[in-house]
């Protein structure tokens, strides 16, 4: 034979020889610790091993998963050169993992004139196009999960947690993409209802209703909200 | 003289849309607090700790042994609430891999374990958002789609960008073709139909809003990340009718998450 088969044939041969020198003993001991004789006669008709093995079902039984979180916000909003107006929106959260969250958010929000336009008495938007609206989604990371404390006897769930993503703000009738950028604290008050306080950057670029320059400026947002988890 | 504000049709939308969740929301929250029969295990492994959140940071507060029992009350993330069968039931937060060692009954095995790529390739629905680059602007597209088998997949999508001209809002559906499913970086094949509706800005010259039939087909890319996510990265090409004679090409790169069930 060639010397490679000769040598996996003897190492086959070492490992079984090893195996069954494991194994001797071991039944041995098995037997001993059952109680039963090792050289006990059964009857013909009782088999040692039974063959039908009850196969193990697994199943995915329903148990409530709670990683969505719904609910409303209000704060403020900071336009650009508009001022700053109070707003209300929506948010919409599925929590990946203990770390990860994805959020939807929507708001609206009426916007003040420009300053020009008093100083100038011209009026470019129509009152009805006033307003400003924008939705976005963002990937969020809780940086800083832990326990506060109230005082002595209240402990609550709590994390400080990073987001960023994309989103589309309307100003005055015109669509701007948008980037967000923010910060955020979740305290679970009960396993189901959580309250947040968050600051938010939203960079995109405009034109003030295409008088100017195209510029790229921050709207700073804050606001605060309920959310439940579903 | 008072300046009177007339109500658009779009104004008010978030405040509708939020009274309408709140009130969704409203009717579904009894249904969730209703008492339901809680799935009960028994602990296999030597003992299960119980931690007063569902975090890794939340200390342990007490422990179950082998072969005592409990109820699952629910499940966040990767922590399972459960409620002990003593005569005081204690509460407490248990992490998925403890889970996986215990057992219902001799029979039946619960299946705690991760999502695995097995989910990804049986998946049904995706909703999914992408940002990119549609002709030198940012463009977001949002998209839901669904997977009739492991190859083929219809998906609605609905695209927003904007330059210094005007707003483009691309509504189209596509039909994406998998060759290799199995794969955990598996490409994909698109070819989409839709509209394409222009909104100009207030200060351009031509001022009226117009809608193209278009035409969409693509290349892209889907990697199954972890548990429930995937990246999608796309380049596509869509091609809008705006006349007999005059067709609009734009060409897009974008990249993206999704989620799946």
């Amino acid at each position: 034979m060639e010397g490679r088969r000769f040598h996996i044939l003897l190492n086959a041969a070492l490992a079984v020889g090893l195996l069954l020198t494991v194994m001797a003993p071991a039944t041995l001991w098995a037997a001993d610790v059952s109680g039963n004789q090792p050289n006990q006669n059964l009857p013909v008709d009782e088999a040692i091993v039974q063959p039908e093995v009850q196969r193990r079902k697994i199943e995915k039984v329903a148990i409530d998963t709670e990683n969505l979180e719904m609910g409303l916000f209000t704060g403020f909003y900071s336009a650009d050169r508009y001022g700053t107006t109070s707003i209300s929106g929506i948010r919409v959260a599925y929590h990946i993992s203990e770390d990860l969250f994805f959020e939807v958010t929507g708001a609206q929000t009426t916007l003040n004139g420009l300053p020009e336009e008093t100083l100038l008495q011209y009026y470019t938007v129509p009152d009805a196009d006033r307003n400003l609206k924008y939705y976005n989604i963002n990937l969020g990371y809780n940086f800083l999960p832990g326990e506060v404390y109230f005082n002595e006897n209240w402990a609550f769930n709590f994390a400080f947690y990073l987001m960023g993503g994309v989103g589309n703000t309307e100003i005055n009738a015109e669509q701007r993409s948008t980037l967000t950028t923010g910060a955020g604290m979740r305290v679970l008050l009960t396993d189901w209802m959580a309250f947040h306080i968050n600051m938010r950057d939203h960079i995109l670029r405009d034109r003030y209703s295409g008088i100017g320059q195209e510029q790229t400026i921050h709207n700073l947002e804050g606001f605060s909200s309920i959310t439940f988890f579903f | 003289m008072r300046r009177v504000k007339r109500q658009t049709r779009e104004q008010g939308i978030y405040s509708r849309l939020g009274v309408l969740l709140l009130a969704l929301a409203g009717i579904l929250f009894p249904f969730s607090l209703q008492a339901k029969d809680l799935v009960t295990v028994t602990v296999r492994d030597a003992y299960i700790d119980l931690h007063t959140g569902p975090g890794r940071g939340f200390p342990i507060f007490h422990v179950v042994q082998r072969h005592e029992q409990v109820q699952i009350v629910k499940n966040k993330t990767d922590w399972f609430l459960v409620r002990t069968t003593d005569r005081y039931p204690i509460e407490g937060w248990v992490y998925r891999a403890q889970m996986l060692r215990t057992f219902t009954s001799d029979e039946v095995k619960q299946r705690f374990g991760h999502l695995a790529f097995k989910d990804f390739t049986e998946r049904d629905w995706e909703i999914g958002v992408f940002s990119g680059n549609f002709e030198r602007s940012t463009a977001i597209t949002l998209y839901l789609g669904y997977n009739f088998n492991s190859n083929l997949n219809i998906s609605g999508q609905l695209l927003s960008t904007n330059n210094v001209f005007s707003d483009y809002r691309i509504y189209f559906a596509t039909l994406e073709s998998t060759p290799f499913p199995k794969w955990r970086l598996s490409p994909y094949f698109s070819l989409g139909a839709g509209i394409m509706r222009t909104t100009p800005s207030r200060t351009a010259v031509v001022s009226e809003k117009r809608s193209d039939n278009m035409v969409s087909a693509g290349f892209g890319l889907r990697y199954y990340m972890t548990r429930r996510v995937l990246l999608n990265t796309a380049v596509m090409q869509y091609v809008t009718f705006i006349d007999n004679d005059n067709t609009g090409e734009f060409l897009e790169w974008k990249a993206g998450v999704s989620i799946f069930y």
